[in-house]
């Protein structure tokens, strides 16, 4: 099919991954952001989960390759192996839980060792449809974003608000990054499923180039 | 099948603990079976990559049923090759309640729980019964499970069935609550006395205890039956706690990673090996095939529990 031909026409490719505790929202982000709808009667997530999307920022055809990982602690050691070479990560907290929003930092020290050291993070405050339970406040994470050098946004996974600008924003900033010549595309290294032909050592490097993706 | 094969090779491999000391014999047996496999994978990888599914079981048993028959003996132990085929119920008889609690009587026997359950001094209902002060000790656990149980088997999920089946439970209090009160009675079990401390609730198992529930008819043998699948007849450390958390499930990820390493010429990256090891073993193992593969083959496979204790 054509639309199927189309499908796989992309500049470049970022793999991003999306972490934060358990029951604050990856998976029905993931989804919003894919299928365009909520995901009604979503389960825990088991190990880890992966989608896919190509997305159009500053005049490029960017698929994304998306890790959503379990968020119970216990994960974290099989979680673990899929940071590694992400461009960009999701923090999620849900702003009805306090104590996701607290567990915050140590995500975030997560994502810093095991990603890329120039990975492109953004915090997002999930549930923001839920105005009467919320715990933190827009101005509160806001702050501690900027205060951490990391990008912010909140969203509703279940109305859709702010998801699409998410991943937009991240994609924004590491396309940046590559056109200043702070990034070389071909150093970046994919997880799974990329179909492309494999390059460099048992480390795990795959090419990430334009439309050769031999899928 | 190479599946029950595979995963018996497997099973060997993991009860020694490290991907190399696996017997030579077994390596060289195994080495045809993962050139199938391995042949079997790449297709499904091919397919994978036009994919957008964040739904990794599902992609896997749509492209690649024989993949997800690998796992029919992920619930490992030292298992012998299951018979081919394997022997599945009909859907009359899963949403038959007397052919079902038949078939739950027997896994009580064959796995040891009627065992536990005749020679436990704590009953059931002790366990599932929080001291004062056991809420703020067993927190994480607790609301964790609490947020789980709803989640669990949901409607929109892989196989509808189990949702039916629930719903059909006459549980006092709904099956919410006894499905909490299995988990929870799971955990301080788990947590306390000579087991001490090993073994944790793992964001999965609320699935094995639905299941268990659907065919036992009452929380006090799914308890039973859930503690003996835990304690008993999965790998050790497969629900341990941190540090260390899942180190037996990540020693078989570890085994299968091996085997598409050495025997797989190079066609998997280690990133591939590492996802591909992570489904059969973590996503597949963990909640002991419930609602990865459909429910007339998961019970096929749990009927062969007596060859693992």
């Amino acid at each position: 099919m054509a639309s199927e031909k189309e499908k796989d026409q992309y500049d470049y490719l970022f793999k991003f991954i999306i972490i934060g505790d358990a029951g604050a929202g990856k998976s029905c982000l993931l989804h919003q952001f894919i299928e365009n709808r909520y995901k009604k009667g979503s389960s825990h997530t088991i190990g880890v989960e992966f989608g896919s999307k190509i997305i159009h920022v500053g005049g490029r055809n960017i698929k994304l390759q998306i890790w959503d990982t379990a968020g119970q602690e216990r994960y974290r050691s099989v979680t673990r192996s899929y940071y590694r070479g992400a461009a960009g990560a999701l923090i999620v907290y849900d702003i009805t839980n306090r104590d996701s929003y607290n567990h915050l930092v140590n995500w975030l020290q997560d994502a810093r060792t095991l990603a890329r050291a120039d990975t492109s993070i953004i915090t997002v405050g999930n549930k923001c449809d839920m105005k009467d339970k919320r715990a933190v406040t827009f101005l509160e994470a806001s702050r501690c974003a900027q205060e951490n050098d990391i990008l912010f946004l909140e969203t509703s996974a279940l109305t859709g608000e702010g998801v699409e600008d998410v991943f937009i924003k991240v994609a924004r900033v590491i396309l940046n990054k590559i056109e200043d010549g702070l990034i070389d595309p071909n150093t970046m290294v994919s997880g799974t499923h990329t179909g492309s032909q494999r390059i460099g050592s048992d480390s795990g490097g795959e090419a990430m180039s334009s439309k050769t993706c031999s899928c | 099948g190479f599946g029950g094969l595979l995963w018996a090779g497997l099973a060997s491999g993991a009860a020694q603990c490290r991907p190399a000391a696996l017997r030579a014999p077994a390596r060289a047996a195994m080495a045809a079976l993962v050139e199938r496999c391995c042949a079997a994978l790449s297709r499904w990888r091919a397919q994978a990559a036009r994919s957008n599914s964040s739904d990794l079981i599902e992609l896997a048993s749509a492209r690649e049923p024989r993949l997800v028959g690998g796992c029919r003996a992920s619930l490992v132990g030292a298992a012998p090759p299951l018979p081919q085929p394997l022997r599945e119920p009909t859907e009359a008889q899963l949403r038959d309640g007397a052919w079902r609690r038949s078939r739950a009587a027997r896994w009580m026997e064959v796995c040891g729980a009627a065992v536990l359950k005749r020679s436990s001094r704590a009953s059931f209902r002790d366990y599932a019964a929080l001291e004062p002060g056991g809420r703020e000790l067993y927190k994480e656990a607790i609301e964790t499970i609490e947020r789980d149980v709803p989640r669990t088997l949901p409607g929109s999920f892989r196989f509808r069935l189990w949702r039916d089946l629930l719903g059909e439970l006459r549980t006092s209090g709904g099956y919410e609550e006894a499905l909490r009160d299995i988990l929870v009675a799971l955990v301080r079990r788990l947590q306390t006395g000579m087991r001490g401390g090993q073994r944790g609730y793992t964001q999965g198992m609320s699935n094995i205890a639905a299941a268990l529930l659907v065919f036992a008819g009452d929380a006090e043998d799914a308890f039973w039956l859930l503690v003996a699948l835990v304690e008993r007849v999965a790998p050790p450390d497969f629900y341990a706690e941190p540090p260390g958390a899942l180190n037996g499930a990540l020693v078989e990820a570890g085994v299968v990673s091996f085997l598409l390493e050495h025997t797989g010429a190079g066609r998997f990256s280690a990133d591939e090996r590492a996802s591909v090891s992570q489904i059969l073993t973590v996503k597949m193992g963990v909640p002991f095939l419930v609602d990865c593969v459909p429910p007339a083959l998961t019970i096929a496979i749990w009927d062969h529990i007596q060859g693992w204790t």
